[in-house]
């Protein structure tokens, strides 16, 4: 190998090596290809920066009253949300995402955060795109590492003849953290698919054997790179299509262009798409007029351009061929601020849309209280991982042991994905309910827990208002039937906890007051 | 990223002893300022390295402020005149020019700018405070005034500055912080990213330097201040912060351990001051900030080494010099670590760097643009700019742009395939048709600019002479090669030297000058395809 080659390759290229990557050895144990080559499913990633304020995009009607005496300044009045079953509605700008939800294109996962909510901006959307768990920093995108296993050498010798296509396209101009490998991104930021221009890129001089040379072989490579994609990304652009008239707006255009890419045949499987403006901590809605606003606006931009995208995917018979999946790094608090807005939070739903989705709810509606913390967010329900988890398995056919190694992370299987040839849609046991009692409650210092499960892995545990966790009372295999346990709090200051139990897919998050 | 440690020479900042020739110095006004011009480098070569840096470390006098250029339905602000104290109007939307005029100033003042490390600093400061979205431009020039002002100045003195700017009180909703309801955005961000840094979590709300109680107490210590007459329109009341006591908690501040477990008391109107004293009485704030210059000015990694040597010296430097920066700034460019080989050239430029470096190396002066017509090309400069992914008034977020912070990275950030065409369909327009503004075409003055050049008739001399002011290193012979195959493809040097000659000696010919000018875009639009030239 000469000089010029090894420096490409070991050198201007990578990498924080695997031995630095806490997920590094089960990387090494799955080298094998994952990815079956002929597979030409998409996932387009909606990501909604600024953390979504979930209890004004969908919201749980039964907890009306106690909203109104925690948010009243955010909410809006009843008789106008657009409700749908499960007692829930969605905000009244949201008429996009409602008809997904009516033309059962939309599955709804209520409650998703990780343990140890983090409520930085930056740390937690590192969170969101690593993957990784709260207590570790992972360098590489959850998305990243499934391309970094079967391709270690890119970007060297990509595109190529078993790999023609960008493997992933951020739309904008910068590329995706999802999509980061151990050293080079595997997203190809594109911002208009029509317009891409073929750039030079100087000789190929030997490079020097210093950070001189380590950055100019990484241009070199860019542009090399950005040309032999870009001619090949405009050709599939300019022969798709689009059907439906989209809105005017930068969001809508992405996705357009999404579809255009799609509809031209590209074979790329991940698109990420992004719409900001959602830390809404002032004039999230306008006094006196609730339903109107920062956060309406966003409401009405994300769910017309999304409602003309799947429109436009269905008219051009793709609609089985992509899932969407929207994601932002936590929800905001239950209770309003006094600007009219909401601060950092924990949990919030998920949306996945299309005609592959188990259309409906999953989870149960939060439970807010009248008396709720100033600090206290949604609580915990669902682990994105257990859905990123559920997303590589069901709609990039990965074994369930590869997607334990991609995450670093034991996930649960979760019934968000149905028919389309998914092979793993039908295993899932039904979502119960857990039957849950909890008391004394208020408590001093303990509490009894009854429960039902159909048997198997169940979790218990003691999380705070911040999303902390405080304690996992067990995790273990248990019997069908019926439970009880004794949680002890004597180590816990006095004020309000969240229970959370979770057996397989089914959930319960219950508050826990301790005086 | 790399796993490979390379050594740059470590020396605790011991002065730079070596030879002081154009490659030195244009790697100082390369890091220092945008771009390389000529006259600059005329002047400080001689000078020796010492009064150099000293020079570009001199205070220099503001620059005037922004002026109304074409909008004639300002009443009180006629074209020609500045805007900065002038209210806004009713029914007549001000903002709108002010905001284009606001541009094209900044962009004027660097352009403008010499002998200077200001304008550099201030890009340091704007990245460091990472405002946005400030809608009224007198706001957003009076905040940026305050980075030019404290450029170089004190970094405490300009903390309390910026704590209660009526931009920063606004961006992090320090003027929605009271005594009933604390916010704590502005605090969280003043420990993490405006003072002394987020370290490693080290318990349960323990980030190493501080915890969420330090936060909140240091939420509550900075209550009471507010902002009005945003959007005013008279002009007695101008956009200010102001002290409402009565929003003020008045009670004792625990700190943590981490500050020694000391108590803020009330201090009223002044208590932010005792608040950023606190916590500049630690000597990690010197570290974390010097980091920051280190990114910003030497290279994205910053080695076990060079952390104890290089920027532990920085942090002694700022704290014996009660957190002056000039004296910093000075030890880091006189350095022998400033001028290693190693260092020169690994940074990525960022899409100010890569655009004002074209326009003050080449400028437009040549041309006898009207106001509005500089003006106009001005601002096009900056949408360049923002279309490269650095809008200079809108960082991405309040800790800046991704390339001084975020691993693995850094300046790496800046590229990829979108924008690397960004970068590429300016010096492609440039080197075509130059900028068309209602009819009149703006370029370079190329064929003025060579004759900059020593003994530029000799095609070799010209190409050295081009590719050494704009490339931090030299190019293999193989590259200045192909270069000279851009100018005078398949020909002999002496064809370069006939036809050229014969252009100077009739300048006023016009189909000589076509010729000419023609192989000599060529030329220019091959170095700066060149991936070398992204690099500084």
């Amino acid at each position: 190998m000469n000089r010029r080659n090894f420096l490409r390759t070991g050198g201007a290229l990578s990498l924080p090596l695997f031995a630095h990557n806490p997920l590094s050895a089960h990387l090494a144990r799955s080298l094998s290809s994952l990815v079956n080559p002929d597979l030409d499913r998409v996932l387009v990633l909606v990501q909604l920066n600024g953390g979504n304020d979930g209890l004004n995009t969908i919201i749980p009607l039964d907890q009306y009253a106690n909203l109104m005496a925690v948010r009243e300044n955010l909410m809006i009045p009843e008789n106008q949300l657009l409700a749908i079953d499960h007692d829930l509605a969605f905000h009244p700008s949201a008429t996009g995402m409602h008809q997904l939800y009516q033309d059962g294109k939309m599955a709804t996962v209520q409650g998703v955060a990780y343990p140890d909510q983090n409520r930085s901006h930056f740390r937690s959307t590192d969170i969101w795109t690593s993957a990784s768990s709260a207590t570790e920093v992972i360098n590489t995108g959850w998305l990243g590492r499934f391309y970094q296993a079967d391709h270690p050498d890119f970007p060297q010798d990509y595109p190529n003849e078993d790999c023609p296509h960008p493997f992933a396209i951020a739309v904008g101009n910068q590329v995706s953290q999802t999509c980061q490998g151990v050293g080079t991104n595997f997203s190809m930021a594109v911002s208009n698919p029509f317009n891409l221009l073929a750039l030079a890129g100087g000789d190929d001089t030997p490079l020097p054997e210093d950070p001189y040379g380590e950055e100019l072989g990484f241009l070199r490579t860019s542009i090399a790179q950005a040309n032999a994609y870009g001619e090949l990304v405009q050709s599939f652009a300019e022969q798709g299509s689009s059907l439906v008239e989209y809105p005017d707006n930068r969001f809508a255009s992405q996705l357009q262009n999404v579809a255009y890419m799609i509809s031209g045949g590209l074979r790329t499987n991940v698109y990420v798409v992004s719409l900001g403006g959602f830390d809404t901590h002032a004039n999230q809605v306008v006094p006196g007029t609730p339903t109107t606003g920062a956060h309406a606006e966003l409401m009405t931009e994300l769910g017309d351009a999304l409602a003309a995208f799947q429109e436009d995917l269905t008219q051009q018979g793709l609609e089985e061929k992509v899932l969407t999946m929207t994601f932002s790094e936590f929800g905001r608090r239950i209770r309003s601020n006094e600007s009219f807005g909401s601060d950092h939070g924990t949990a919030a739903p998920l949306f996945l849309l299309g005609s592959c989705v188990q259309a409906g709810v999953l989870g149960e509606n939060a439970e807010i209280s009248p008396d709720a913390e100033v600090n206290e967010g949604v609580a915990l329900q669902y682990d994105f991982r257990d859905i990123y988890g559920t997303v590589f398995e069901d709609w990039f056919n990965l074994e369930p042991a590869t997607v334990n190694d991609l995450l670093g992370h034991e996930y649960v299987h979760l019934p968000i994905i149905a028919g389309c040839d998914s092979p793993n849609s039908t295993n899932d046991g039904p979502i119960r309910d857990l039957e849950v009692q909890l008391w004394p409650n208020p408590t001093s210092d303990l509490a009894q827990i009854r429960f039902v499960i159909d048997g198997g892995l169940t979790n218990l545990s003691i999380i705070d208002v911040l999303g902390r966790q405080l304690q996992t009372v067990f995790s273990r295999n248990l019997p069908a039937g019926e439970h009880q346990f004794e949680l002890n709090l004597s180590n816990y200051s006095k004020g309000t906890y969240f229970v959370r139990l979770q057996a397989g897919a089914s959930v319960a998050s219950r508050r826990l007051i301790k005086r | 990223m790399g796993q490979t440690a390379f050594s740059a020479t470590l020396t605790d900042l011991a002065p730079y002893q070596g030879e002081w020739t154009a490659a030195q110095l244009t790697h100082l006004l390369r890091r220092t300022g945008y771009g390389t011009l000529k006259s600059e480098v005329d002047q400080l070569l001689d000078m020796g390295m010492d009064a150099a840096v000293d020079a570009l470390l001199a205070d220099q006098q503001l620059p005037s402020p922004p002026i109304n250029y074409e909008f004639a339905n300002d009443p009180n602000v006629p074209i020609g005149e500045t805007w900065i104290n002038q209210p806004l109007v009713d029914g007549v939307n001000v903002n709108n020019y002010r905001r284009a005029s606001l541009r094209a100033w900044m962009i004027d003042v660097i352009r403008k700018e010499r002998l200077s490390i200001r304008e550099t600093m201030v890009l340091f400061w704007t990245n460091h405070f990472g405002i946005a979205n400030v809608n009224q431009p007198q706001v957003r020039y009076d905040y940026h005034s305050l980075l030019q002002a404290y450029a170089l100045g004190n970094f405490r003195d300009l903390i309390k500055e910026i704590t209660i700017n009526p931009a920063m009180l606004s961006f992090l909703n320090g003027n929605q912080n009271n005594v009933n309801s604390p916010n704590e955005n502005y605090s969280r961000e003043l420990l993490e990213l405006f003072t002394i840094g987020k370290g490693p979590q080290i318990g349960e709300g323990d980030y190493t330097n501080y915890t969420e109680d330090d936060v909140r107490a240091l939420a509550r210590a900075l209550t009471g201040w507010r902002t009005r007459y945003f959007g005013s329109t008279d002009p007695n009341n101008m956009p200010e912060s102001f002290f409402d006591a009565n929003r003020h908690d008045t009670t004792d501040k625990q700190l943590s351990y981490h500050f020694n477990d000391d108590i803020i008391s009330d201090g009223g109107e002044l208590e932010y001051q005792q608040v950023i004293d606190r916590i500049f009485e630690e000597d990690e704030v010197a570290r974390f900030i010097c980091r920051k210059l280190y990114r910003h000015f030497v290279y994205y990694k910053i080695s076990d080494a060079e952390e104890t040597e290089i920027i532990e010296a920085m942090a002694q430097i700022m704290i014996a010099n009660d957190y002056e920066l000039r004296p910093v700034m000075a030890a880091l460019l006189k350095s022998e670590h400033f001028y290693d080989f190693d260092n020169r050239g690994p940074m990525i430029k960022n899409p100010m760097q890569f655009t004002m470096g074209l326009l003050r190396t080449f400028g437009y002066d040549h041309l006898e643009a009207d106001l509005r017509q500089d003006r106009r090309i001005l601002q096009a400069y900056f949408s360049r700019s923002a279309g490269m992914d650095m809008d200079y008034f809108n960082p991405p977020s309040v800790a800046g742009w991704e390339a001084y912070y975020q691993a693995p990275g850094f300046y790496r950030i800046w590229i990829n395939s979108s924008t690397l065409q960004e970068r590429s369909r300016l010096t492609n327009q440039l080197t075509a048709n130059g900028f068309n503004l209602g009819g009149l075409r703006f370029n370079f003055d190329w064929l003025g600019w060579i004759q900059g050049i020593p003994n530029s008739t000799d095609p070799n001399d010209l190409i050295q002479g081009i590719t050494s002011i704009l490339l931090p290193r030299d190019l293999t012979e193989g590259q200045l090669a192909n270069l000279k195959e851009a100018l005078i493809p398949g020909l002999p040097d002496f064809e370069w030297t006939v036809e050229y000659g014969m252009y100077l000696e009739s300048p006023d010919d016009e189909d000589l000058r076509a010729a000419v000018l023609t192989k000599l875009l060529d030329l220019f639009r091959a170095v700066f395809n060149l991936a070398e030239f992204q690099l500084v």
